[in-house]
C-alpha cells in the first residue's frame, strides 16, 4: 500500500529557529494518527508543510503529490480543520454550503444538510451568532460531506467545552472513518484522543521522538508500580522515566521482560499521555 | 467545474457595501430629485427664474455626467476600501485557513477579486447610473408642463450618445486605473497591520525624499496627475502610459499571487 504521507528529511527554519529538524515519517492509509507535542514543538509547522501552506526543505509527498507545487490538486482530496475560529464571522450557513458546493466537485450537499438537521444550526444563521461548538459542527458538516481521502485536524477542539469536544470526535469516528480514509490530528490534550488513535508521532523541538502504532506500545513499553522494598532493584533495570504518585513510585521501561518486572511490583501498559510525558522529561533525577 | 460565479458571489457576501452603497446613493439621488420637483413645483416659476435654473441645473442630457460623477465617486470609494481590505481581512480573521482548505488557487482568488473591483462593480455602478438617470428623466418628463426648460433639446439619440460616450470613458479609465487597483491589492496582501498606511507610506516617502534631495516634486505631481480620469477614450488608448500601466499591473498581480501563497500570520 502506498503511503498517504511520506516525509523524508523534512526541515523548516522559522524566524531563526529550527521548527522542523530533518523529520522523517510515514502515514499509511486508514490510520488515525496523532501528532503529539507541546506548544511550539513543530506540530503546526509540520501540518502547514503537508498542506502546502509554508515552504520547506526536504522531501514530502502527500497522496503522491508535492504540496509545494501541486497544492491545488492536493486540496481536492484533503480536508482541513484548524481550530474553531477560521470560518469568517459574516458567513451564513447557507452561504457556506453554496460556496463549498461551488468550488469543490466532491462536495455532497445533501449529506451536509442532513448532518446539519441533527444540530441547532439554521440555514440563515451567521457564524458570528453561533457558539464555538456550533461553528465546529458547521465546519465538520462541510468536511464530512467532502469525502476527502485525508483529513488534517489542527487542535480542532481548542476552546470547546467538554460536551462539544466529545461530540466532535464521536461524529468523526462514526461518520467519517470508513477504513480507507486517514486522519492526521494534532493536539496537546493527549488524553482526549488517546482512545481513537491508531498511531502516534511524538514531536519535540522539531524532531520526531517516537513513531509507533498504538497496538505495539503495550509490548514495547511497560509501566511498573514498584514495591517500596524493590525500588533499588527496579532502578537498576534502567527505567527511562520515574515519577511518584501518592507516595508510590511508577517506573517506565522499554523492552523489559514482563516476568522480571512482575517480581518487583504491579506491571501495566502506560497510557499515551503518560508515555508522552515520560518521553519528554526523560529520566527523572 | 466553473468556479467563477460562486467566487464572485462570495465577494459580494463579504463586502455588501459593493452593491449596497451605489444603490443607496442612487435611491437618495432620486429622492432628492423628487423632493426638488415637488418643492419647486409649488413655487410659480417665472420665465426669468427658469433661465437661472437652467444655468444652475444644466439640461437633462448634460446631467448624465452629474449623476454619473456622484455614483462613480461612491463606487470608487467602496472599490478602494474593498481592494485594501480583501487580502488583509482574511488573514486578520484567520479565515484564510478555511479558504485555503478548498481547491481554489491563489491565482483564481486574486484574479477574481481584481475582476470584481475593476470590471464587475464599475459596470454595475454604470448600470445603476443609467437606470437612475432614466427614472429621473421620466420623473422630469412627467411634469413637462412647467419644466419644459429642463427637457428642452432632449432627444433619445442625444441621451444614448451621452451614455455611450460615458461608457467609453469609464472603460478606458478602468484600464488607466488598473495599476492603482493592483497596487492597493499589493498593500492588502503585504500588510501585517494597517494596510492603509502600507499603501500611503511608499509614495509619501518617495515624494518627500525627492523633495529633500533634489528640491523637486516630480513624483508627487506625476502620481496626482495620473489620478485624473480619462475623458476621451480614443485619446486615452493612445497614451503609452496606459499600456505601461497595464504591464505594471500584471507584474504587481503576479506579486500579489506570490505573496498570498505563503503569507502567514495565523
Amino acid at each position: 500500500m502506498t503511503a498517504i504521507i511520506s516525509a523524508i528529511g523534512l526541515s523548516k527554519k522559522y524566524r531563526g529557529k529550527q521548527a522542523l529538524d530533518s523529520v522523517s515519517f510515514t502515514v499509511a492509509p486508514g490510520r488515525i494518527v496523532g501528532l503529539i507535542g507541546r506548544n511550539g514543538a513543530g506540530k503546526t509547522t509540520a501540518l502547514k508543510a503537508i498542506l502546502g501552506l509554508t515552504p520547506y526543505a526536504g522531501q514530502l509527498r502527500v497522496l503522491g503529490l508535492d504540496p509545494s507545487t501541486q497544492r491545488d490538486a492536493l486540496m481536492r482530496d484533503v480536508a482541513f480543520i484548524a481550530d474553531t475560529a477560521v470560518l469568517p464571522k459574516w458567513l451564513r450557513v447557507r452561504q457556506a454550503l453554496d460556496y463549498v458546493e461551488g468550488v469543490h466537485a466532491g462536495f455532497q450537499r445533501a449529506r451536509a444538510a442532513e448532518f446539519l438537521r441533527t444540530t441547532e444550526l439554521r440555514m440563515d444563521s451567521r457564524v458570528r451568532e453561533l457558539s464555538k461548538g456550533m461553528v465546529t459542527q458547521l465546519h465538520l458538516a462541510l468536511v464530512l460531506a467532502i469525502r476527502a481521502r485525508l483529513l488534517v485536524l489542527d487542535e480542532p477542539t481548542l476552546g470547546l467545552d467538554l460536551l462539544s469536544r466529545r461530540q466532535f470526535y464521536d461524529t468523526l469516528l462514526n461518520d467519517y472513518m470508513d477504513g480507507e480514509r486517514t486522519i492526521l490530528v494534532t493536539t496537546h490534550q493527549v488524553e482526549e484522543i488517546e482512545h481513537i488513535l491508531t498511531d502516534v508521532l511524538f514531536i519535540e523541538q522539531g524532531r520526531i521522538v517516537l513513531e509507533a502504532e498504538v497496538e505495539t506500545l503495550g509490548s514495547r513499553y511497560q509501566q511498573l508500580h514498584v514495591r517500596p522494598d524493590a525500588l533499588e532493584a527496579a532502578r537498576a533495570l534502567k527505567p527511562f522515566h520515574e515519577r511518584s504518585v501518592f507516595g508510590r513510585t511508577v517506573l517506565f521501561f522499554e523492552n523489559q521482560p514482563l516476568e522480571t518486572l512482575a517480581a518487583l511490583g504491579e506491571v501495566g501498559t502506560p497510557g499515551i499521555a503518560d508515555l508522552f510525558v515520560a518521553r519528554l522529561q526523560g529520566t527523572a533525577p | 467545474m466553473n468556479t467563477l460565479p460562486i467566487l464572485i458571489r462570495r465577494e459580494f457576501w463579504e463586502y455588501r457595501s459593493l452593491w449596497q452603497a451605489p444603490l443607496w446613493a442612487a435611491g437618495l439621488l432620486l429622492l432628492a430629485i423628487l423632493m426638488g420637483l415637488l418643492g419647486l413645483a409649488r413655487v410659480q416659476i417665472g420665465d426669468g427664474a427658469s433661465d437661472q435654473l437652467n444655468v444652475v441645473g444644466g439640461t437633462l442630457t448634460g446631467s448624465v455626467m452629474g449623476t454619473a460623477a456622484l455614483l462613480m465617486l461612491v463606487g470608487s470609494t467602496v472599490i478602494g476600501s474593498y481592494l485594501l481590505d480583501c487580502l488583509y481581512a482574511e488573514r486578520r480573521d484567520r479565515s484564510i485557513l478555511f479558504w485555503k482548505s478548498l481547491p481554489v488557487s491563489d491565482e483564481r482568488t486574486v484574479l477574481t477579486k481584481f475582476l470584481v473591483a475593476l470590471v464587475i462593480v464599475p459596470l454595475g455602478v454604470y448600470a445603476v447610473e443609467v437606470l437612475t438617470h432614466l427614472v429621473g428623466a421620466l420623473m422630469l418628463l412627467s411634469l413637462r408642463g412647467s419644466w419644459s426648460f429642463m427637457v428642452e433639446g432632449w432627444t433619445v439619440g442625444g441621451w444614448l450618445r451621452a451614455q455611450g460616450s460615458l461608457l467609453g470613458s469609464i472603460l478606458v479609465t478602468l484600464l488607466w486605473y488598473a495599476p492603482y487597483a493592483a497596487y492597493l491589492m499589493l498593500g492588502s496582501v503585504y500588510a501585517r497591520r494597517a494596510p492603509m498606511l502600507t499603501v500611503i507610506l511608499p509614495p509619501l516617502v518617495l515624494g518627500m525624499g525627492e523633495r529633500l534631495i533634489f528640491g523637486t516634486s516630480h513624483i508627487s505631481v506625476f502620481l496626482f496627475q495620473r489620478l485624473a480620469p480619462v475623458a476621451h477614450p480614443i485619446e486615452g488608448l493612445m497614451r503609452p502610459g496606459l499600456w505601461l500601466g497595464l504591464v505594471l499591473t500584471a507584474a504587481m498581480l503576479w506579486g500579489v499571487v506570490r505573496l498570498r501563497r505563503y503569507r502567514d500570520d495565523t
